[in-house]
């Protein structure tokens, strides 16, 4: 039986981790998520969710 | 009692064997001994003692053991009252007579002994009539627990940021854009190991709606995103007070009992929760007030301060439940060596599964968890492939399958989806059922096989403290009800134990759990080198 194979490759967020800080974690989440072009534009674009809504940034 | 009798009765007390017996006025010793009700004192008990070749004894060793109504039929039982003694505190007999046969001051004697002889009265006093605690822990509910690990919090947050990723993606190509122009707009904003990822995240939105629009994902997109943001809230608040609670427990001036246990998925945390939840309640303990280190409540980012942490809650509690979950790990496989190093108690909860109960609570979980109890029982149970039946092994793959489908189209891994869940199992109906109760008695056979390891053949279920060589036993218990008794006991120093000899191996075998506490080997040479470092 080869049923314990997992089906998919492992996500970056279920890897082991040698601490537990999330602020560490998201940043370099971050880093792997965004491409370069991908930051610029999602900050753009956050700036004018924020602006009508007058809401928080994150 | 025979002249035999009585030489044997000293040779245990001793803790060596009586030499010279063809210099043993035998004729004389069968007039003493051979009427039981014949009573002795201290010093009656010392000419017998001359008379076999061995070390007398002072008075409170005597009047500890033997007592003032002493008899010659009464003299095993005061050997026996000695070798507990003599087990508990040095786990060495010859030892243990050398000092305290010698021992002339009773109030010296007294707190000598008094580790292996507690008040459970003045014990239980003490836990009634301590003091509250100024600051209590700020309890944090079963189902927000995991959110202590960093498994379902780096969830959250990844889900978080893939969603508004998503998002951003949806909004630049905008309403009349097309599935293709997303899909390369993607491309464009994430970083290339997260593409793979965000693609199956739209094609599994694709596969439930397949009639939807980007105007609908759009919609979608922020309704999850909403619904992440509530729960990296929740992350962030279940965090800080798990950080305020892990203060309070390095303020507390008790610690009676540290949970030992490794956690990492979600339903872990959630058992363990369970577990001491239930375990506190109990009656047998319920009245001690007492105080515990629960890691479900606690929490600190950096690895280096929780190991440190977790090592003074070690050194502070008296004893260490060890919750015996899926895997053995080094961190609480650890918890338990350093425990059982420091001499204290070592408890270990191995639950004894009822196959049905089991299977109803496999069939409430979400089907990821269940295809992790799959992939545990097929890792922990060597055996399962030759044991199932071909019915069964159809039901297994019939099962996984469905199991695999339905989570390879999870669209966010931290958001539980109710609907899909109840439409799986209505989908998958009996079959489902039939899979569970696989399941669970998998498990119950692995706990049991772990059980009989960790009772009757793992060497290091017995290791030594540190400080005096005494041997120190894990006390293996099956169900909460046996643990709350024998944690009671712990605490009050109530532990009962049968007095063994197997092979000239002496042993204390604890009565809830049946497992050997402590030892005295008969082995001459290893005797000889274990002793030179401990007790010279």
């Amino acid at each position: 039986m080869i049923l314990n194979l997992p089906t998919e490759p492992e996500r970056f967020e279920h890897r082991e981790r040698a601490d537990y800080d999330l602020n560490r974690f998201d940043q370099e989440f971050q880093e792997r998520l965004y491409s370069d072009k991908g930051r610029e534009i999602l900050r753009a674009w956050e700036q004018r969710e924020a602006r009508p809504a007058n809401g928080k940034e994150r | 009692m025979s002249p035999d009798d009585l030489i044997t009765c000293v040779a245990r007390l001793t803790g060596t064997v009586v030499k010279g017996q063809d210099e043993i006025d035998i004729d004389g010793l069968a007039v003493i001994v051979h009427d039981d009700s014949r009573t002795i004192d201290c010093s009656q008990f010392n000419e017998l003692l001359l008379m076999v070749h061995k070390d007398r004894v002072e008075e409170p060793f005597f009047e500890h053991f033997f007592g003032p109504d002493c008899t010659i039929g009464t003299i095993p039982q005061g050997v026996e009252r000695f070798q507990r003694a003599a087990l508990l505190l040095y786990g060495n007999f010859v030892f243990g007579y050398r000092k305290l046969s010698r021992m002339k001051d009773v109030a010296e004697f007294k707190r000598e002994v008094a580790a292996a002889f507690p008040d459970p009265e003045a014990e239980a006093a003490y836990f009634k009539n301590r003091k509250a605690k100024l600051l209590e822990i700020d309890r944090i509910q079963k189902d927000q627990t995991p959110f202590v690990g960093y498994l379902s919090a780096n969830e959250v947050r990844a889900d978080y940021r893939r969603c508004n990723l998503l998002r951003a993606a949806a909004a630049e190509v905008g309403a009349s854009g097309t599935w293709d122009d997303l899909l390369a707009k993607v491309r464009e904003l994430a970083g290339k190991d997260e593409v793979v990822t965000l693609e199956s995240i739209i094609g599994n939105f694709q596969k439930a709606n397949p009639d939807a629009d980007l105007n609908q994902l759009a919609e979608f997109l922020n309704d999850s995103f909403a619904r992440i943001e509530k729960l990296d809230e929740a992350v962030n608040s279940v965090r800080a007070r798990a950080t305020r609670n892990q203060g309070t427990y390095l303020t507390w001036d008790h610690m009676d009992v540290y949970f030992a246990t490794s956690m990492r998925k979600a339903w872990e945390y959630k058992d363990l929760y369970e577990f001491i939840d239930r375990l506190m309640a109990a009656d047998e303990i319920k009245d001690l007030g007492l105080r515990y280190f629960d890691p479900t409540q606690a929490y600190t980012d950096n690895r280096v301060n929780k190991g440190l942490v977790e090592a003074l809650m070690l050194k502070r509690a008296r004893c260490t439940v060890y919750s015996v979950q899926d895997t053995d790990t080094l961190g609480k496989d650890s918890e338990l060596a350093s425990t059982l190093a420091q001499g204290k108690p070592v408890i270990a909860f191995i639950p004894d599964l009822d196959v049905e109960q089991r299977t109803a609570q496999l069939l409430s979980e979400d089907p990821a968890t269940i295809l992790e109890r799959l992939r545990f029982v097929l890792y922990a149970d060597d055996q399962l492939g030759q044991r199932l039946k071909n019915d069964d092994l159809n039901v297994i793959g019939q099962v996984e399958d469905a199991l695999k489908q339905f989570c390879g189209q999870k669209i966010w891994s931290s958001l539980r989806d109710e609907d899909a869940i109840r439409l799986f199992a209505s989908s998958t109906g009996a079959a489902l059922k039939d899979f569970c109760r696989l399941i669970a008695t998998a498990e119950k056979i692995v706990y049991d096989k772990r059980a009989r390891t960790l009772k009757e053949s793992h060497p290091l279920a017995l290791q030594v403290n540190l400080d005096t060589g005494v041997a120190n036993g894990v006390l293996v218990v099956r169900t909460i009800p046996d643990c709350a008794a024998l944690l009671r006991r712990v605490l009050l120093g109530e532990m009962e134990f049968s007095l063994e000899e197997n092979a000239g191996m002496w042993l204390l075998r604890e009565k809830i759990s049946g497992c050997i506490y402590r030892v005295v080997t008969n082995d001459r040479k290893l005797n000889n080198c274990f002793w030179n470092f401990y007790l010279r």
